[in-house]
């Protein structure tokens, strides 16, 4: 078994537009054919104001607020069902207003050893040029932006070390893309989840590979 | 206990809000109505209950509920160490494969179905027949020719121990109404009325 893997994983999907967080209810996506009855009912940490809606099932996390939506997963298993629930929540609503979306993955990888972890992060800071200017100098958190083929968004990536697990290094790839509705979040949300999807994990076998020396 | 009554919250370097809510609270505005709601959604406050807010002398904030006779204290729910943590459930299941699959047929007892593997980015497909009674009972009602399914296997750990184990959900599309059915044909039939077709 390879001693080195991910060990921790979240996808997060942020869309920015204009929301009515109300409608966002445990009840309403149950009625709506989205969840599961008994998952409606037996809905965590709920919180429904007229400026936000907060709740949790056992597979996701849902958090609105007028200018801004978000679902959060930490179940890899259910990462294609909250992408498909998203879709469905905005095929019902689908004039609302949306300007841009971020499918985010994060990733824990554990390193076998303190001292390849440190490695990693010397070398992805260049750590020499930071020791000629100041005193013990380390990794805390690195963001890198490109841009996309099509010229509609950017990646960021993010590099740090875990604060979750033991030597671990925290890799996190948002694709950030440009949007004018929500019929266009959904069309893109479903043909590029494939390629956002591999394109995380092809990140943390390129960063790994150039750095881990 | 000697307290004001419906004072707005106060906050502490120990005291953590979902940060989207406690954007909401204004510190210098009470609002009771939010104030129960917060109480009754993440302190296990009964909901239909008029859940009341006081600060005592020491600045701890405390809800009551009438229908018990102890109150409550304060918004405990720990600080995040940083912007990395996440916080995982035990029950989390950590997939070694996961498979899109499509029912082609069923029976009473089984599902035949394609699959494709989602984590080996190759296309081939697999076939494969699955007992029903995998399949949730809240799941049943989409089993039909057609049907996307997502299927992980993998494992849980819980207390240090790995347990094997599988999950299977069905694909779940919006349950239209009839109007927007209707709505919706109306919509597509006007858009192809001005076509001219040659």
């Amino acid at each position: 078994m390879n001693p080195e893997k991910i060990e921790l994983e979240r996808l997060s999907i942020v869309l920015i537009g204009s929301f009515n967080p109300k409608i966002f209810h445990p009840a309403w996506l149950s009625a709506n054919g989205l969840i599961r009855s008994s998952e409606a009912e037996t809905a965590e940490k709920m919180f429904i104001h007229n400026n936000v809606s907060v709740f949790e099932l056992d597979w996701m996390s849902i958090n609105v607020t007028p200018d801004r939506f978000t679902i959060n997963t930490l179940q890899p298993a259910y990462y294609e069902i909250v992408r498909d629930l998203v879709s469905g929540m905005f095929e019902i609503l689908e004039h609302t207003p949306m300007t841009a979306m971020g499918v985010n993955f994060e990733s824990h990888y554990g390193m076998s050893k303190p001292e390849r972890l440190r490695s990693v992060s010397n070398e992805i800071i260049d750590i020499k040029k930071w020791e000629s200017i100041f005193d013990k100098p380390e990794l805390n958190s690195l963001s890198v932006k490109t841009s996309k083929p099509e010229d509609l968004g950017y990646y960021l990536i993010r590099v740090e070390e875990s604060i979750r697990i033991a030597n671990g290094l925290y890799i996190q790839t948002n694709d950030h893309t440009n949007i004018n509705s929500a019929k266009e979040m959904r069309e893109i949300l479903l043909s590029n989840w494939k390629r956002d999807f591999e394109s995380h994990y092809i990140a943390i076998d390129k960063i790994l590979d150039t750095y881990l020396k | 206990m000697s307290a004001k009554e419906n004072q707005p919250f106060y906050f502490n370097d120990d005291i953590e809000l979902n940060p989207v809510i406690r954007d909401l609270v204004d510190e210098s505005q009470p609002d009771p109505e939010l104030s129960r709601l917060i109480a009754q959604s993440f302190l296990g406050v009964k909901r239909d209950t008029k859940t009341q807010l006081f600060i005592d002398e020491s600045e701890t904030t405390y809800f009551v509920d009438p229908s018990d006779s102890e109150p409550i204290e304060g918004i405990v729910v720990k600080k995040p160490k940083g912007s990395n943590e996440l916080k995982v459930r035990n029950d989390t299941l950590i997939p070694i494969e996961k498979w899109e699959g499509v029912v082609t047929d069923f029976s009473t007892e089984s599902i035949a179905a394609n699959l494709i593997s989602v984590f080996s980015g190759n296309s081939t497909e697999e076939v494969a027949t699955i007992p029903l009674d995998w399949i949730s009972d809240e799941d049943r009602e989409y089993v039909k020719k057609g049907a996307v399914f997502y299927w992980s296997v993998g494992f849980e750990t819980f207390k240090g121990q790995r347990k094997r184990t599988s999950m299977i959900r069905f694909r779940r599309l919006p349950n239209f109404s009839k109007t927007h059915i209707q709505a919706k044909q109306k919509e597509f039939k006007s858009k192809f009325d001005g076509l001219n077709w040659k």
